[in-house]
């Protein structure tokens, strides 16, 4: 597929860029607009790999560029606002769903969602649950989709998802993965997801990065 | 004093010893082992007594400016070395100079405020009154830092996850640490506001009931008891406050990672 020249622009470029012997990358570039998928079997260094987008981990050796920029060099917290992450292990912030919903906002300090806005981030992730329900009593699985909710949310410019529906159940999953990659090609958002599921990644990317112990590659 | 107190005998203080040799009998009887610990804690608290006795009587009894001076900073240097041992983890260099930096002017200031603002000490340096008040402040804080300091490392390790996604979504470390620092907080003040509720009803405080045994009247020995429960709930909410203001930013590094 040939891009608009609009599209055509970089978010990420990694050049020689590595982190002790755990992830390297020689040349990589993830796109504005895009899907990209990163890959892989577990312990390949996945999770560390997407973590140097966000500067939760820094490169020992090479550069990471965001936006032409060297990342070193960026307010690690407005570097988050733009790129903001959901980690592999999704907590809850809070005692309600509104809570747990507003949170992102509150920590990005961003205007607060009105209602309207978070019941269709509730339909995007398929979760049928009250604004004013107890969250105590979610399970795994709808904790990970409250948390995709409060990210659709807080509205980044760049979705960093780590194995965003790990906890769901096949059916679930689909629709759910769906919803929320239509909601960020529609809202022209930029999206890195991290994915063991080659399938998965081949169904809904627009890229993929493949992680190896050898490194990451653009398949 | 002044309506001649029973004073006690030697022979009747160490009659007071049988119910340590009831305790020490039970635990060699239980087979718990822990029959030196109480022999330890009792020989150190006798030693310790005798000694703080003398040198109080000799400090009483020249009042010298410099003499009250040297008594409250060797009790801030002990409260001090004693919070570093007790609270079980170790410290930082830097976690130790904020911890130092929080108990000094936290006691200073509710020392100066309360002691020549409230109670007006006249000579400014009689250590009748600035010793044992400024010991009940630096003790009681030393107590609200402890706990306030393992509460805070402890929160920052149980509740990692929790921050560290707080921070992926973009918030500052103070957003992200502020349950942590928060529950710090209330662990180190919670003691006194749980006192200042049971005071009077389950229990009549050490320094009052003195006062009472001393034949001051009991209205006055209340004035003064609220006066130092003020002084200690400040100076413990203020030296929690210092150290909470200058150490949450230690963890977190200049990427804007928690380290721990």
């Amino acid at each position: 597929m040939i891009s608009p020249a609009a599209l055509n622009k970089e978010i990420y470029r990694f050049e020689s860029a590595g982190y002790k012997d755990i992830v390297h990358v020689e040349k990589a570039v993830i796109w504005a607009f895009k899907v990209t998928f990163v890959t892989g079997e577990s312990g390949s260094g996945k999770s560390t790999f997407i973590k140097m987008l966000n500067r939760f981990v820094v490169a020992d050796r090479g550069t990471v560029f965001f936006k032409s920029r060297d990342i070193k060099d960026m307010d690690p917290f407005r570097l988050r606002r733009a790129a903001a992450m959901l980690p592999q292990a999704p907590v809850l912030f809070g005692e309600t769903v509104r809570d747990n919903l507003i949170a992102g906002a509150i920590f990005s300090e961003k205007d607060l969602p009105d209602d309207e806005k978070m019941k269709e981030a509730l339909q995007i992730v398929k979760l049928d649950k009250g604004l004013n329900e107890n969250s105590a009593t979610l399970s795994g699985g709808e904790i990970q989709r409250i948390s995709l909710a409060r990210i659709i949310l807080q509205d980044p410019e760049i979705f960093i998802l780590d194995e965003p529906s790990s906890s769901l159940d096949g059916k679930t999953e689909k629709h759910v993965m769906e919803n929320v990659i239509g909601y960020i090609k529609e809202k022209r958002k930029t999206a890195v997801i991290v994915s063991h599921s080659l399938e998965i990644a081949e169904k809904y990317s627009d890229e993929i990065l493949m992680v190896n112990g050898r490194g990451v590659f653009h398949k | 004093m002044n309506q001649g107190i029973i004073d006690i005998s030697l022979l009747q203080v160490l009659f007071a010893y049988v119910f340590i040799l009831l305790i020490i009998w039970y635990i060699k009887l239980r087979k718990m082992g822990r029959e030196w610990e109480v022999v330890t804690a009792t020989v150190r608290m006798t030693l310790q007594l005798i000694a703080v006795g003398y040198v109080l009587s000799y400090i009483f009894e020249r009042s010298y400016p410099f003499l009250t001076v040297i008594a409250v900073i060797l009790m801030e240097i002990f409260a001090v070395h004693n919070i570093f041992r007790r609270v079980k983890t170790p410290l930082s260099k830097k976690v130790k100079k904020i911890i130092v930096i929080s108990m000094v002017g936290g006691n200073l200031v509710s020392i100066i405020f309360f002691l020549f603002a409230v109670i007006r000490l006249s000579p400014w340096y009689d250590p009748r009154y600035f010793i044992p008040i400024s010991g009940m402040i630096i003790g009681n804080s030393m107590t609200g830092i402890s706990l306030g300091v393992f509460k805070m490392i402890e929160g920052f390790r149980s509740r990692r996850e929790k921050i560290e996604a707080a921070l992926m979504l973009g918030a500052l470390p103070a957003k992200a640490a502020e349950d942590v620092v928060n529950s710090a907080f209330d662990a180190a003040i919670l003691p006194v506001i749980n006192s200042m509720v049971g005071m009077g009803i389950v229990f009549l405080p050490g320094m009052m009931t003195g006062q009472i045994l001393a034949g001051i009247n009991p209205v006055t020995a209340i004035k003064y008891q609220l006066v130092i429960m003020l002084a200690i709930a400040g100076s413990v909410a203020m030296t929690v406050i210092l150290f909470i203001l200058f150490s949450f930013k230690t963890f977190f590094n200049k990427d804007g990672q928690l380290a721990l």
